[in-house]
């Protein structure tokens, strides 16, 4: 019994890491961040998925489609901005605003340095726990009265 | 008040410091004042914390936004239902949260326990004692909610609009309710061990305080993907984000635990496998919440980076260095008491549903840490996405589909050729005709055809116990089969409570086929044109725009028909909330027994003259809502004490109260 249970262990672990595997290969995207994806080139990156993050919109920057459904915007990570299409079929996240902190999946397109993202979730700005009293400031509204800590 | 606040949080872990010594030491010593004095301080903590949180309900009701947190999560704008959800809603409230809801679980072990498991309860506490100063050294040192800011500002950030729903207002608490309550068998675990007390009492002990948690998880997973569904406007319910998996995972493993304790309490197996399944339980929750909360995997809706992700790795250090070295020195008290005979047993369709449910567990971590472990091999950061979660997940679903019907037909140690044949007869049968009605019907999906089957067939196999459990008891007396079958369920709780469990297994899986089928269009109407969207009609009617105080709303109105028939006007909406600037998409669903037509309002072009929608049809879903409702229902009922548990309780206690209780109160 004590084989045979061996035998059967053996199976399940084997079947259960050739899933993983042809699963992974089937749908990954490769981490980047503005930075890597627009820095100096480390490897080709055309063709391949890339899961784009640590970018937010670009204030006023978002130009709808007719419909309000397929939008053109630039992102920036603070020092370098690209432009995205969002090519996607679902409806972009109601998070999805101006200095929204984004996460997206697609594909770079080198020829017009932009980005074609198929998936998009956004992180609403109002969510950011800033540390910065100015940036507070701006968000939440002026002081009433400097009461002090 | 907020003081206030800051000094209970203060006061609660001095308390819980006491706790832990006073128990180990009272334990030690065989000393019943000093355990007792450690129950007691242990409940001083629950006080405490009630306080520090009733403090920030306080501020966050009365709008003080000099407190930073009540200024970040607040508006003054903000519903009245939803202020109260302010309360976790940020990082900061969230742990203050965390550790309230511990320290209930922690004085409800203690009250409930008074006068059983006198072994197990300082050691326990000990443990529960441990883990809700963990969170007070994060509330004072790591993130205190009661900072205040150096000025007062007019107005709050408030909630995020999609938030303020119903369903986000009770799924988070539900999740943390699981998420929490997991350290109470845990601490009955790590008891057992130190106590060496590794009979079935800690067992008995535990199972129901692994029940709970167990049911609002499962709940509070469902409930967000119920508001997903009505809220995010993408058609689905389950988009395996990191924040999902991450509370996926301590389910899964939770699962797997509730099978096998019952082959530990039967035979005596698989004790030394329960222990780390236990603590892996565990384990599992506090890493998920690291995980959210510390910003190594990059999801939008984990909380804000912080240096919290410190605290919880020497947190996590903690507990596996401390319950290994616990179980390995106890490891010649674990020896199996039995073995597997047989492959065609009952043990090993248990095994084999914790294999695989462990194997889903992994194959989750995985894929949400693959980003991590693939840095680490090859220095490009890789992550995957929902087509190899569904990839993966499928066929071990699948699997555990087959089981959830199987594993009860099997007899316990081997099963005879005669009984397998007799057991498995009708279920086949079910199983057969589910095909061909299913091919008949249309289905030629591969995998939607094998989850129905697999579906008939546990249908079959319920619908078989159920048969059998009340045909013996009509046999013995006079019993209509409603009676027979309501006084099986009270009788026999745990046995056909799980079986309802298993049924809610099953009308979830019917939904998930579902999704094998689901149309995803999109349409551009002018006013009263229509469009043919399978066999539904739609016909565009007019659009609507209204203003009031908090947004402005443009609303569509469409006719469904199907056939000839008028189903109803649907008015999907968009609305624009002025304070926060944010749009939300307000989806409109028309459900029918079998399946959803769900419509959104995409936008319309710039005269107006035309709209577009975007259109769903979810066959099944149904099934996963009513699933879920079952699932909490059942899971309640296999856990709700029966009369016997109930007299057990009475007896302990009178015992206690007897003999060991008393006299060590008196003074020495």
């Amino acid at each position: 019994m004590r084989s045979k249970l061996a035998i059967g262990s053996l199976i399940v672990i084997l079947g259960v890491i050739a899933l993983i595997m042809t699963g992974v290969k089937q749908s990954s995207a490769r981490h980047m961040t503005l930075d890597s994806l627009l820095g100096p080139p480390s490897e080709d990156v055309a063709g391949r998925r890339i899961q784009l993050a640590g970018c937010t919109v670009v204030p006023g920057s978002i130009e709808w489609d007719e419909y309000r459904h397929r939008p053109v915007f630039q992102i920036t990570d603070g020092e370098r901005q690209m432009q995205v299409q969002y090519t996607g079929n679902a409806i972009l996240p109601d998070t999805f605003q101006d200095r929204a902190q984004l996460v997206m999946e697609g594909h770079f397109v080198a020829e017009r340095a932009r980005f074609e993202a198929e998936m998009v979730m956004a992180k609403c700005p109002s969510k950011y726990e800033g540390e910065n009293y100015e940036e507070h400031r701006d968000t939440v509204g002026e002081p009433t009265a400097a009461t002090g800590n | 008040m907020v003081d206030i606040g800051y000094f209970a949080i203060c006061l609660a872990l001095a308390a819980g410091g006491y706790a832990v010594f006073a128990s180990l030491l009272g334990a030690h010593r065989h000393h019943e004042g000093l355990i007792r004095s450690g129950e007691n301080a242990a409940l001083v903590l629950c006080g405490l914390y009630t306080v520090a949180a009733l403090c920030l309900w306080y501020a966050i009701f009365t709008k003080d936004f000099q407190v930073q947190y009540v200024a970040e999560n607040t508006s003054r704008s903000q519903p009245m239902q939803y202020v109260l959800a302010s309360l976790w809603g940020g990082q900061s409230g969230s742990i203050l949260f965390w550790g309230w809801v511990l320290a209930i679980y922690t004085g409800a072990t203690i009250l409930l326990n008074r006068h059983r498991y006198r072994a197990l309860m300082p050691y326990a506490v000990a443990v529960l004692s441990v883990s809700c100063v963990f969170f007070a050294i994060l509330s004072v040192f790591a993130a205190d909610p009661f900072i205040r800011l150096p000025f007062t500002p007019q107005d709050g950030n408030g909630l995020n609009p999609i938030l303020q729903h119903p369903y986000m207002a009770i799924h988070p608490p539900l999740l943390y309710f699981g998420m929490v309550g997991m350290t109470v068998p845990f601490a009955f675990g790590i008891a057992a061990l130190i106590a060496g007390q590794l009979d079935n009492t800690w067992l008995r002990a535990m199972r129901r305080w692994l029940l709970i948690p167990w049911m609002f998880l499962g709940g509070g997973l469902l409930l967000g993907g119920k508001w997903a569904y009505v809220e995010l406007g993408w058609g689905g319910y389950w988009g395996w984000d990191p924040v999902e998996n991450a509370s996926l995972m301590p389910w899964l493993a939770a699962t797997a635990l509730l099978h096998s304790v019952m082959i530990q309490e039967r035979k005596g197996m698989l004790k030394v496998w329960n222990m780390v399944l236990l603590f892996f339980t565990f384990f599992m929750t506090i890493f998920g919440t690291f995980l959210t909360r510390s910003g190594i995997i990059s999801s939008v809706h984990a909380f804000a980076q912080s240096n919290v992700g410190d605290y919880f790795v020497v947190y996590l250090v903690l507990i596996t260095v401390g319950s290994a070295i616990l179980l390995l020195r106890r490891l010649p008290d674990l020896k199996a008491e039995n073995h597997l005979e047989s492959f065609a047993s009952r043990e090993s369709a248990f095994l084999l549903n914790n294999w695989i449910l462990l194997a889903l567990l992994f194959a989750v971590l995985w894929g949400t840490m693959f980003p991590v472990i693939s840095e680490a091999l090859t220095d490009e950061k890789i992550t995957v996405g929902a087509p190899f979660f569904n990839q993966v997940s499928i066929p071990m679903g699948l699997v555990l589909l087959f089981l959830t019907g199987a594993g009860p037909l099997f007899a316990w140690r081997r099963t005879s050729q005669e009984s397998f044949r007799r057991n498995f007869g009708v279920p086949a049968l079910w199983a057969i005709v589910t095909l061909v009605a299913m091919v008949l019907f249309g289905v030629r999906d591969f995998y939607a055809l094998v989850s129905l089957t697999l579906c008939g067939f546990v249908t079959g196999s319920i619908l078989l116990e159920f048969a059998r459990g009340i045909a013996a008891r009509r046999r013995t007396s006079a019993e209509s089969v409603l009676r027979a079958c309501y006084t099986l369920l009270t009788k026999s709780r745990r046995r056909y409570g799980g079986y309802l469990v298993h049924a809610s297994m099953l009308m979830l899986f019917i939904g998930f086929t579902g999704t094998a089928f689901t149309v995803d269009r999109e349409v551009v109407l002018s006013k009263g044109e229509s469009a043919a969207i399978g066999a539904y009609t739609i016909t565009f009617q007019s659009l609507a725009f209204g203003d009031d105080d908090t947004k402005s709303v443009s609303a569509a109105a469409l006719t469904l028909e199907r056939g000839d028939s008028f189903l109803a006007t649907l008015v999907p909406q968009r609305h624009f909330y002025k304070r926060a600037q944010q749009n939300t998409t307000e989806v409109a669903i028309y459900s029918r027994w079998f399946e959803d037509f769900y419509i959104i309002f995409v936008g319309s072009a710039e005269d107006n003259a035309s709209t577009k929608f975007q259109i769903y049809i979810n066959p099944l879903v149904g099934c996963v809502w009513w699933g879920a409702g079952l699932f909490v229902l059942s899971s309640l009922w296999t856990m709700w004490p029966s009369a016997r548990d109930r007299r057990m309780a009475r007896l302990d206690r009178e015992s206690s109260q007897a003999d060991t209780w008393e006299p060590t109160l008196a003074p020495s």
